[in-house]
């Protein structure tokens, strides 16, 4: 009886003063910015294996890959997540692109409804992540239409969110430009290939989205 | 149906009978039985524009009073129309597959993202349209589909739609044209809608 009172009395000092807390982690953003690589990056640094495949033809990710309970310990700070890394966002989805890289007319065809598919299922997830990483290219322009929607969504809803200026270890990249884009979010600068810059991406990930 | 006791002019619009005839009555009468629909301003309608099968020739005047109640309509299928419910065959018994239905293009370019609505209710044209259209007679055998797909609204043809009018209400606006493309109205995407869901 007293080692269950301890037990309870410790979990009560872990729950309280170490706030482990347990949120729903969306990662959003346009088509081929590094979401998926992102989410592998996280995946390997906290559980050791990745979630997705990448690949250079756009909407790779056409439906919602979770990961789920992703350990977090940084600082005082213990969190535990549900990965979820959403398909690219697109107004615009012509099969003939993918035609581009190789692929036949059937194939496209599919690939371009799949993909679809995988944008309403990402815009309905809107309802019920508890917190967002915005992913943007730092090596484009980022104040596009698809970028503005989805910050405008994730405030509209109270879903506390970081934007990610990924892509810094390419030439062009201009993290400045995504400052000066979205001056009222918190920006943080990553590489998600080579894992530059990550420590300062989980702790603020602990600071802002707990 | 109104009608002026003075000239004998036939009144559609019912808001006309609250300004009174042009000729200065504010007297009219109602004629029973003769329903055509009312030209209210403002109102929507699904109008579809015939070209006749043979020699490409378009009926542009609008139907007989005494014309079928249920003349039949040929759609074309192209390889992304599905079944669909607007497929019928023309009252003159002519094949269907050859002759395609063109409606009038309100707007150019893009697909009309906005909801032509159940092309069962004959509602008045907006005072924008031509009146030389055809109507859609009143009995025609069509109705609100589900299109199948994850598309809201699907082209089939020039300025033909098939509307899942039950799926337009969840989830973002997809709109899948006549050339497989799909465009996405994401939710907040145009700064008047925020002002209308916000209202």
């Amino acid at each position: 009886m007293a080692s269950s009172l301890w037990q309870k009395f410790m979990h009560f000092i872990r729950h309280v003063i170490f706030k482990k807390k347990h949120l729903r982690l969306g990662l959003y953003g346009s088509t081929n910015v590094g979401k998926t690589t992102l989410a592998n990056r996280l995946g390997l640094d906290l559980t050791g294996e990745g979630i997705g495949t990448v690949s250079p033809i756009p909407h790779e990710t056409r439906i919602v890959q979770s990961k789920e309970h992703v350990e977090l310990k940084t600082g005082g700070y213990m969190l535990s997540m549900n990965l979820l890394d959403m398909p690219g966002i697109a107004v615009k989805i012509d099969y003939r692109d993918f035609m581009e890289y190789g692929l036949s007319k059937a194939e496209a065809q599919e690939r371009a409804k799949e993909a679809t598919r995988g944008i309403i299922e990402a815009v309905k997830w809107l309802e019920k992540v508890d917190a967002a990483l915005v992913v943007v290219d730092s090596t484009e322009d980022p104040y596009n239409q698809v970028n503005v929607t989805l910050l405008g969504n994730l405030e509209a809803r109270s879903i506390p969110l970081i934007i990610v200026a990924n892509k810094i270890d390419l030439p062009g990249a201009n993290t400045r430009r995504v400052r000066e884009a979205f001056p009222d979010y918190p920006v943080i600068e990553i590489s998600a290939m080579t894992g530059e810059n990550m420590e300062k991406l989980y702790d603020e990930i602990a600071i802002r989205l707990v | 149906m109104h009608k002026c006791l003075k000239c004998g002019r036939k009144i559609l619009d019912i808001a006309e009978i609250a300004d009174g005839c042009g000729c200065g009555s504010k007297v009219f009468v109602f004629i029973k039985g003769e329903d055509a629909p009312s030209m209210a301003h403002g109102s929507h309608i699904a109008v579809i524009d015939f070209k006749a099968q043979k020699g490409g020739k378009k009926e542009t005047d609008a139907p007989n009073q005494e014309a079928p109640a249920n003349p039949e309509i040929a759609l074309a299928n192209d390889e992304f129309a599905g079944p669909g419910a607007f497929a019928a065959k023309r009252a003159d018994g002519a094949e269907a597959a050859s002759n395609p239905i063109v409606a009038s293009d309100i707007s150019s370019g893009k697909p009309d993202a906005t909801p032509a609505g159940n092309i069962l209710q004959e509602e008045a044209l907006s005072e924008s349209l031509p009146h030389d259209e055809v109507w859609l007679a009143k009995g025609g055998s069509v109705k609100s589909i589900s299109t199948g797909g994850i598309e809201n609204i699907r082209q089939v043809a020039k300025g033909v739609f098939e509307l899942d009018v039950g799926a337009l209400g969840a989830g973002p606006l997809v709109i899948r044209d006549e050339n497989g493309i799909y465009y996405v109205r994401l939710p907040f995407s145009q700064g008047t809608q925020s002002e209308d869901q916000i209202q």
